[in-house]
C-alpha cells in the first residue's frame, strides 16, 4: 500500500494530467485512503510552507530581470558580442547560437526560455545563410541547456535549498561546468561545420578594436552577472536581493542607458513574470507535498539502502546515478526532475563522501542533457514546435551535440576539482 | 483598460500587483540597510506573504492558459474520438482534484485563523487564504474545460476544438 | 491509523481499552523536530522512542523524524492541536501561540542555570500553565530537554547594550527572538538557518546568537571569535501530543511514556551539562574568547517585553520572579 501513490503519478502523467496536479492526487489519496493518522487538510501546511521561503523569492527576481532585458535591449547587444567573438570561425552562426546562450546564462536560466527565444531570433537567419533547419533547430536544443547551469539560474536556487547549501556558493560552482559544455559544443559545431562547409558569419576575424568597441557598447549587459556575483562575494547582499537588484539593475540601464525600456512594457513583463514563476512554483508545491507523503512512508531511507546494497562504490555510484537521472530527465521538465529526485539522493552520495555542491552541478547538467533527449525532452519539444521540425530530423541532427554534452558530464562527474576549486575560494 | 480585459486578465493582474510588492520590498529593505543602516524587521516575511498569493493566484493563470507542465504524447497516438473521451475524463479528473483541494483548503484556513504567523504575529488564515483562492479559480477553469469537453463530444469532433478540451497546450 | 475523529477517541477510549486484550493494542506516532542527526535531542529522542518500543512489547511504536523532514515549528504543534497520530518536540514558545503565558516561562533573561528552569517546570505556577494547555488540546508530555543557553557571538566584544547599537544580528523568524534582540540594542535580522553562515561570512550580518553547541557543531567559531555570556534565553524542548491522542492510550502504556520521556530529559540534562564545558575548552583551543556582561543592563533594557507581548497574563513576569526567589532561596 505504502507504493501505491508512486503508481498513481505514473498513471495520471501519462494520461497527460499535468505533472503538478498528478504529484497533488497521488499525495491526497494516500492521505485520505491510505494512512488516515492525520487530518487531511493538514496536508495544506506544506503548501505554504515549501511556498513561503525567502530564498525561493530568487525565482520570480530573475525570471523578471530576464523578462526585462529582453525589452531593454539587452539581450540583442549581447548577440553582437556574441558575434564578434565567434563569427568568424567555420560555422560562424552556429556558434554564436551557443556563445550567445553561455552569455545569455548570465543572466537568465530557463533553457525553455533560451531555446524559444533563439528559435525565432537565430534559426531563420542560419537557414538563410545555408544552414540545414534541423541541424540549427538541434544546436539551439542543445545549447540551450548551458544557460541554467551558467549563474543565476533556477534550478542552482532549487537544488541549494533541497541540499541545504549555500545558493552564492552553487552559483559559483556553475561556471566551469557552463564554459565546459559550451566549449564541447563548439568542438562539435567546427567538425560539423568543416564537413558540410558550413560558412562562418563573418568574412573576418573581427579586430582587437572592433571587440574593445562591441565590448564598450555591451558592457552594461556584460556586467549584470559579474556585480551580481562581486556582490554576493563582498556580502553586499543574499542570493535573494542579488534577484532584486538585477531587477533594479536592468530597469534602470534599460531606461537611461539604452533607452528602449518603457512604462508600457510593464504588463507584459510582469505576465511573463508570474507565468514562469507559477507554474515552476506549483510544480515546487507538487513535489514537496509528494515528497511529504514519501518522510511519512520513509520512502527516501528505504531507496538510500537499495542504492548502497547496488554499489559502495563512489565511482561507480555516481555511473548508476548519471544514468538514473539521465532517465528521469528525458521524462519530466528539468525542474521537476531535479525537485524530485535531488532529496532521494542527496543523502545516498553524500554518505559516500560526495561534496553536495559538486553532486548539485553534476545533477542539473545531466537533468538539461535528459531536456534535449528524445523521446519528451522538454527543450527539444519547444523547438521542434517553433521551427516546425520534425522530432525525427531533430534525432538525427541532434545526437553528435549530446555526445559532446556527456563528455563534458563526464568530466564534471569524476573531475571534482574543476567544479570545486571556485566555491571553495568563497 | 476596458472591464471585459480586466476581468479576462483578473488573475494576471492580482499575481503581478503581489508580485510587484514583493520586489519592491526586497529592494527597499536592501536599499534601507545600506543607506541608513537599519532594516525592516517585517520585510521578509510581508514579501514572502505577498510571494505565496503571486504564486497562487498566478497558478491559476497558469491553468486558465494550460501552462502546467505535462506530456501527451501517449494520448496523441489514440484517435481522435478517443482523444476526446480521453480529455473528458482528464478534465473530469482535474476537477475532482481541483475541488477536493478548494475543499480542504476551507477547513484548513478555518483552523488556521487563530495561528498567529512568525513575525508579524498576524493570523496565517491571511497567508494560507491564498491557497483557498488560487484553487478556487483552478476549480473554475477545470470545469469550464470539462464543459468545453462535452461540447466537442456532442457536436462532433474536429481537431481545433479537441485542442480546446486538452489541457496540455501547444 | 487511531485518531480519525477526536470525540470518539474520548468517548470510546477507555471502554475499548478495557475490554480488548492489551496485545492487539498498537499505535503509530510520528515524532518530529528540527535537529540535526548528531545533535544530542535527536540522539536523545531515538533513545526514548526505542525504549518505549520494546518496554510496551511494540504496542507504541513512535518513529522519529529529524530535521524537519516533516511538520515543524508552529506546524508540528498544529498537527497536536488537530488530533494527528503525532508528538511535537519544539521550543515551548510555540506553545504560546495557545497559552501565551509559555512564551513568558521561556522569555528573556530569566535563569542562571539549567537546574532553575527545570526546577521552574515543576511549579504549581507551570502546572496551571499545562492544564490551560490541555483545555487546547495539547498534552504536555515534557518541558526539560534543555539544550543550552544562548549567547551573542560576534567578533566585537559586546558587554552593554550599547554594544550591540548598529550591531546586525541573524536571529530566527520569531516575534519573540526580534523583539528581544532589538531590545537589547542590536538590529534584529531574521534570516534562514541555510543562508546565515554565508551571510556572516559575506558581512550581510554581523554575527548570531546562539549556544556554544551551536557554535562548534556548526563551526561557527571559524568566521566569528567573541561569545558575550548574555544568557538570554535558555534554550530547551517541549513534547506535546494531542490530549485526544492520549486519552485513547491504555494506562499502563501511558505510565511508560511518561516515565520514559522524564528519564530522557534528566539523562540529557545531565549529559549537556557535562559536556558543556569541553565544549568551551575545544572553542577556546580554536581562539575563541568569553567574556561575561553587565547582565543587569540586560535585564532592565528587556523586561519591558513582558508587559508589551501580546496576550501575556498581567504580571506573569512578576510570579515568575517570585517563583525563581524561592527556587534560589533553596
Ligand atoms: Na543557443
Ligand atoms: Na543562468
Amino acid at each position: 500500500m505504502a507504493y501505491v501513490p508512486v503508481a498513481i503519478v505514473f498513471l495520471l502523467y501519462f494520461s497527460s494530467i499535468p505533472i503538478a496536479f498528478a504529484l497533488f492526487a497521488a499525495t491526497l489519496s494516500y492521505f485520505t485512503f491510505i494512512n488516515t493518522g492525520m487530518p487531511v487538510d493538514l496536508v495544506l501546511q506544506r503548501f505554504i510552507t515549501s511556498t513561503a521561503s525567502f530564498p525561493l523569492l530568487a525565482i520570480p527576481f530573475f525570471i523578471m530581470a530576464g523578462a526585462i532585458m529582453n525589452y531593454a535591449g539587452i539581450s540583442s547587444k549581447l548577440m553582437k558580442m556574441a558575434d564578434v567573438l565567434t563569427g568568424h570561425m567555420v560555422g560562424g552562426l552556429a556558434q554564436v547560437n551557443v556563445v550567445l546562450s553561455t552569455l545569455m546564462g548570465g543572466i537568465s536560466g530557463s533553457a525553455n526560455a533560451d531555446a524559444a527565444m533563439q528559435c525565432k531570433i537565430l534559426v531563420p537567419e542560419m537557414e538563410k545563410r545555408g544552414f540545414n533547419r534541423a541541424f540549427s533547430a538541434a544546436i539551439t536544443a542543445a545549447s540551450s541547456s548551458i544557460a541554467p547551469v551558467i549563474p543565476p539560474g533556477i534550478n542552482l536556487i532549487i537544488y541549494a535549498l533541497i541540499a541545504n547549501v549555500s545558493v552564492g556558493r552553487m552559483f559559483v560552482a556553475g561556471y566551469v561546468p557552463g564554459l565546459l559544455m559550451c566549449l564541447a559544443l563548439m568542438v562539435t559545431v567546427s567538425i560539423i561545420s568543416n564537413k558540410r562547409s558550413y560558412k562562418p558569419s563573418r568574412e573576418k576575424k573581427a579586430t582587437l578594436m572592433e571587440v574593445l568597441l562591441q565590448t564598450k557598447e555591451s558592457i552594461w549587459a556584460l556586467f549584470l552577472p559579474f556585480g551580481i556575483i562581486m556582490g554576493l562575494r563582498f556580502g553586499m547582499f543574499t542570493p535573494t536581493e542579488a534577484g532584486a537588484i538585477a531587477v533594479l539593475f536592468c530597469t534602470l540601464v534599460g531606461f537611461f542607458v539604452y533607452k528602449e525600456l518603457k512604462i508600457q512594457h510593464f504588463p507584459e513583463i510582469l505576465k511573463d513574470t508570474i507565468y514562469g514563476t507559477s507554474s515552476v512554483m506549483l510544480i515546487i508545491v507538487a513535489a514537496s507535498v509528494f515528497g511529504y507523503y514519501m518522510s511519512w512512508e520513509r520512502i527516501p531511507q528505504s531507496i538510500t539502502s537499495v542504492l548502497l546494497n547496488v554499489t559502495e562504490s563512489k565511482v561507480m555510484m555516481l555511473m548508476v546515478i548519471n544514468l538514473l537521472l539521465l532517465f528521469m530527465g528525458m521524462f519530466l521538465e528539468g525542474g521537476a526532475a531535479l525537485i524530485i529526485v535531488a532529496p532521494l539522493l542527496v543523502p545516498v552520495v553524500v554518505s559516500l563522501g560526495v561534496d553536495p555542491i559538486h553532486f548539485g552541478i553534476i545533477a542539473i547538467v545531466n537533468i538539461m542533457i535528459g531536456g534535449v533527449t528524445p523521446p519528451f525532452g522538454s527543450m527539444m519539444f519547444t523547438t521542434c514546435t517553433i521551427t516546425g521540425v520534425p522530432i525525427t530530423d531533430f534525432i538525427r541532427e541532434v545526437y553528435p551535440f549530446i555526445i559532446a554534452l556527456l563528455v563534458a558530464l563526464l568530466l564534471v562527474t569524476y573531475l571534482p576539482g574543476l567544479i570545486l576549486f571556485l566555491p571553495n575560494l568563497m | 483598460m476596458s472591464m471585459r480585459r480586466i476581468i479576462n486578465n483578473l488573475e494576471e493582474i492580482i499575481s503581478s500587483f503581489f508580485v510587484s510588492i514583493t520586489v519592491s520590498l526586497v529592494i527597499l529593505n536592501v536599499i534601507l540597510r545600506y543607506v541608513f543602516n537599519m532594516g525592516i524587521y517585517w520585510s521578509e516575511e510581508a514579501a514572502t506573504i505577498s510571494f505565496v498569493w503571486s504564486v497562487f493566484i498566478g497558478a491559476g493563470a497558469c491553468y486558465k492558459k494550460k501552462m502546467h507542465i505535462g506530456i501527451d504524447l501517449l494520448t496523441q497516438l489514440a484517435s481522435v474520438k478517443v482523444q476526446g473521451i480521453i480529455h473528458l475524463l482528464v478534465n473530469l479528473a482535474l476537477v475532482g482534484i481541483n475541488g477536493y483541494i478548494t475543499y480542504l483548503s476551507i477547513v484548513f484556513v478555518r483552523a488556521s485563523v487563530g495561528k498567529p504567523t512568525a513575525v508579524l504575529g498576524i493570523s496565517s488564515a491571511y497567508m494560507s487564504a491564498a491557497v483557498l483562492a488560487g484553487f478556487a479559480i483552478m476549480t473554475f477553469h477545470s470545469i469550464r474545460f470539462f464543459i468545453a469537453g462535452v461540447k466537442v463530444l456532442i457536436t462532433g469532433e474536429v481537431n481545433k476544438e479537441v485542442e480546446e478540451a486538452n489541457i496540455i497546450s501547444k | 491509523g487511531g485518531g480519525e475523529t477526536p470525540a470518539e477517541a474520548e468517548t470510546e477510549g477507555e471502554v475499548t481499552t478495557e475490554v480488548e486484550s492489551d496485545d492487539d493494542y498498537k499505535l503509530v506516532l510520528r515524532l518530529s523536530h528540527v535537529f540535526s542527526p548528531e545533535e544530542q535531542l535527536t540522539k536523545s529522542m531515538d533513545l526514548v522512542a526505542d525504549s518505549i518500543y520494546e518496554k510496551t512489547n511494540g504496542a507504541i511504536e513512535i518513529q522519529t523524524f529529524p530535521q524537519g523532514q516533516i511538520a515543524a515549528y508552529k506546524d508540528g504543534v498544529e498537527q497536536v492541536v488537530r488530533g494527528a497520530d503525532f508528538i511535537s518536540v519544539e521550543d515551548p514558545s510555540y506553545i504560546g501561540d495557545y497559552v501565551p503565558d509559555f512564551t513568558a516561562m521561556v522569555g528573556p533573561m530569566l535563569y542562571d542555570t539549567y537546574a532553575e528552569y527545570v526546577a521552574m517546570t515543576d511549579t504549581e505556577l507551570v502546572a496551571d500553565m499545562k492544564r490551560r494547555a490541555e483545555e487546547k488540546g495539547i498534552k504536555i508530555l515534557s518541558l526539560d530537554y534543555v539544550f543550552g543557553f544562548r549567547n551573542v557571538i560576534t567578533d566585537k566584544v559586546i558587554e552593554t547594550p550599547a554594544d550591540l547599537n548598529g550591531v546586525r544580528l541573524r536571529v530566527p523568524g520569531s516575534q519573540l527572538f526580534i523583539e528581544t534582540l532589538n531590545a537589547m540594542g542590536a538590529n534584529s535580522t531574521p534570516l534562514p538557518w541555510g543562508e546565515t553562515i554565508s551571510a556572516m561570512q559575506q558581512g550581510v550580518v554581523d554575527g548570531i546568537e546562539g549556544s556554544e553547541f551551536t557554535n562548534l557543531g556548526n563551526s561557527i567559531y571559524e568566521v566569528r571569535k567573541n561569545v558575550a555570556l548574555t544568557r538570554h534565553f535558555l534554550g530547551a524542548c517541549g513534547v506535546y501530543i494531542s490530549t485526544d491522542v492520549w486519552d485513547g492510550i491504555p494506562a499502563k502504556y501511558q505510565k511508560i511514556i511518561q516515565d520514559e520521556y522524564n528519564a530522557g530529559a534528566i539523562h540529557m540534562v545531565e549529559l549537556l551539562t557535562e559536556q558543556h564545558a569541553g565544549v568551551v575548552e575545544e572553542l577556546e583551543s580554536y581562539g575563541v574568547q568569553f567574556n561575561e556582561v553587565d547582565r543587569e543592563a540586560f535585564v532592565e533594557a528587556t523586561a519591558h517585553i513582558y508587559d508589551t507581548f501580546p496576550g501575556l497574563t498581567p504580571g506573569i513576569y512578576d510570579l515568575l520572579q517570585e517563583e525563581l526567589a524561592i527556587i534560589r532561596g533553596q
